[in-house]
């Protein structure tokens, strides 16, 4: 599909990031084309334009002209697009209209109108050729972040677009579940199909790109070819505020050659077991956490990382072993009190009118001048009478940090806090990190962000 | 273990509301939860459904050996809780089998057959979906209450109503109207919209089977409606 942009401009109602400033953009049909930029340059709005959204469902002001094979996009109904254009969104876990997996294949199929026999075919088809035998007829909520997303592809392949538009779908994978995705990728280009990817994490695109547009404030600030893009230096792409487009794998560190260790400085796993009913989860945990440092625990999906969070904030009972903080023996119920973790989706764990009462929410006595100071620490001091609603994921997860400063917690955990944040984010995420340890803290970070873990992390904990 | 229509279920679910609110508790209660246990079973919900069918008789049992033995205010307040119970008891427990059993878009494809329209099916439809969605969300956020102290436990609730109300309200609000958001985009992107007849995976229409549970819901309701009318219809 043949795609013209022609001077055009775009706000969203009621918010300044995210709009677009004269943009002109041709994309011929076959071509791959990667948006990149850091987050609310409008990498995001332009996919929302091609796949109509923008106007019909977001609203703001759209001026210039979009041409889909030589017509006016607007001159599209909401469904004719939709039989055209496949798009496949960031969070795999809001993006399905079914709750089993055959169904979501096929809904595009069925709102189409599509003969029951001819859906059949096609479903057979599209499981043969990406491979999906294993998640026929599946729960999708009991399916792995990377299996959503595989699920989410196919029901997009099933329909057979044209144009493909892709946002973000790395942010909740593992480096398995990019390879995939990859091959995915890699299919729908040697058919031909126009593809248009907006993406933070470049590295498994760097082979699969014929043109990089990197957008700045809403306006093209370049356009890169893909030879050009896959020879440039780390430096330059970190320099324009992008990550790395090579593959590397963090170097393993081991922190015990550097310190000297005592018990009173540690957070140890021994023997740790966890299970849910007969189910064993972790088996024989052995490890020792240091304060003043950073540890990556890293492993792929359903390894059980999430489940030793869980434990570690007191939430789940061990079946066997201890945990040992300063050299006693600790309690679910006392840890609930020492840990705190900074969530995924940190959206779950804000519960105040504004940025202060998030602070002093649930602390005793006159706790200002100190949420004064921990918010001017996050650099947050300015926003203290902002909604937490209105700020951005970043500063969410700053917040939320200062929170656990208040109730002086001293083990903070982190679950994938680099999933979404682009290259600058992911820094100051990083940099927030070590000043946290300086204090002291024992820190706790589940990643799959090698980048990230090689920029801040003391020493890995692999699961396997 | 077999499968019937969508509209059936529905059928079944309309028959069992003018039961509760025709006939008044009693042995036909039994009859009723026994031949929804049946269908639960058929429809391949085994445990659940039989665990539904074992808290009755548990309810029941109390109902007629334990109630009488109590006297007082614990008597009254049961005798009414219990009556409750047991009115509502056939609905939900019908409700859940249906729930459990039927694919969105199964439901989807039998209510365009029987020409609702889409501004109906649509958010009704998102409606079931949203349900496992809460069910995740909620453990979610109970983890982030326990993090900062707040417990949902009913002791904690009587003592700090407001903190427990304040912590729950916004992340549900928020979370839940970003899903209503992706969720939405998602299914106009994918052409939800589209005016035409909308078709299905699954080959859905009236068959022998559905013809037989609707004959043996139908068969016992006018049996217990003839019973209570003494025989005189």
């Amino acid at each position: 599909m043949n795609i013209d942009f022609r001077n055009v401009s775009f706000s969203y109602p009621n918010r300044e990031a995210g709009a677009l400033k004269d943009i002109n953009l041709k994309i011929s049909q076959g071509e791959f084309v990667l948006l990149a930029g850091s987050s609310g340059c409008g990498k995001t709005t332009v996919t929302r334009i091609l796949n109509g959204l923008i106007p019909g469902f977001y609203g703001g002001k759209i001026e210039g002209n979009v041409f889909l094979d030589g017509c006016e996009i607007r001159d599209y109904k909401s469904y004719e697009l939709a039989f055209l254009v496949g798009s496949v969104f960031q969070n795999p876990r809001t993006q399905f209209f079914n709750v089993d997996t055959d169904s979501e294949i096929t809904f595009g199929l069925e709102n189409a109108g599509m003969p029951t026999k001819k859906i059949n075919e096609v479903f057979d088809k599209v499981t043969k050729e990406l491979e999906l035998g294993n998640l026929r007829a599946k729960d999708i909520f009991k399916l792995s972040g990377g299996e959503k997303q595989k699920i989410a592809f196919a029901s997009v392949y099933a329909s057979a677009p044209e144009l493909y538009l892709i946002d973000e779908p790395s942010a909740n994978l593992d480096t398995l579940g990019i390879e995939a995705l990859k091959k995915c990728l890699e299919k729908i280009k040697s058919q031909g199909k126009t593809v248009v990817i907006a993406e933070h994490r470049l590295y498994y695109l760097a082979q699969l790109v014929d043109r990089v547009i990197y957008l700045k404030d809403g306006r093209i600030e370049k356009e890169i070819d893909g030879d050009t893009f896959r020879s440039m230096s780390v430096e330059a792409l970190n320099q324009m505020g992008l990550r790395t487009n090579q593959y590397f794998k963090a170097t393993k560190k081991d922190v015990k050659k550097c310190r000297e260790i005592t018990d009173d400085k540690t957070l140890s796993l021994k023997k740790l077991s966890i299970g849910y009913g007969k189910k064993r989860v972790l088996n024989n945990l052995n490890h020792d956490f240091y304060k003043g440092k950073i540890c990556c625990v890293t492993g792929r999906n359903g390894v059980g990382k999430s489940t030793l969070l869980r434990t570690v904030c007191g939430f789940i009972k061990r079946s066997d072993g201890n945990i040992i903080l300063n050299g006693k023996e600790i309690s679910p119920k006392e840890l609930k009190k020492k840990a705190f973790m900074v969530m995924q989706d940190v959206n779950y764990q804000l519960f105040a009118d504004s940025v202060l009462n998030e602070c002093i929410l649930g602390t005793k006595g006159d706790s200002k001048d100190k949420a004064g100071k921990v918010l001017k620490e996050l650099n947050l001091l300015e926003f203290k009478d902002y909604h937490p609603n209105t700020l951005s994921g970043g500063q969410k997860q700053r917040l939320a940090i200062a929170v656990s400063l208040m109730m002086n917690k001293e083990i903070i955990l982190f679950d994938e806090p680099t999933s979404g944040l682009d290259y600058k984010n992911m820094r100051l995420c990083a940099d927030f990190l070590k000043k946290l340890a300086n204090k002291g803290k024992i820190i706790i970070v589940v990643t799959h962000d090698e980048e990230f873990i090689d920029c801040c992390c003391d020493e890995i904990y692999n699961l396997a | 273990m077999i499968t019937i229509d969508p509209r059936t279920k529905l059928i079944l679910i309309i028959i069992t509301v003018a039961f509760s609110m025709l006939i008044p508790t009693g042995i036909s209660t039994c009859i009723w939860i026994l031949i929804t246990t049946f269908l639960g079973i058929l429809l391949g919900r085994v445990g659940k459904t039989l665990k539904a069918t074992l808290l009755f008789g548990i309810l029941w049992f109390v109902a007629i050996y334990i109630l009488p033995e109590i006297s007082g205010t614990a008597h009254t307040s049961l005798l009414v809780w219990l009556g409750l119970v047991f009115k509502c008891y056939p609905c939900c427990m019908l409700a859940g089998i249906v729930i459990g059993t039927t694919k969105i878009s199964e439901f989807m494809a039998a209510m365009a057959k029987w020409n609702v329209p889409r501004s109906i099916v649509i958010p009704l439809a998102i409606m079931f979906r949203y349900f496992p969605t809460l069910k995740e969300d909620w453990g979610h956020i109970s983890d982030a209450m326990a993090l900062r102290g707040i417990s949902l436990s009913p002791v904690y609730f009587l003592k700090n109503p407001l903190v427990v109300i304040e912590a729950l309200y916004l992340p549900i609000l928020v979370t839940a109207s970003k899903t209503a958001d992706e969720l939405s985009a998602s299914a106009i992107t994918r052409g939800v919209e589209n005016p035409k007849m909308r078709t299905s995976r699954l080959d859905i229409r009236f068959r022998m089977t559905d013809g037989v549970i609707l004959f043996l819901f139908l068969f016992t309701f006018a049996g217990i409606v003839m019973f209570y009318a003494g025989g005189y219809v």
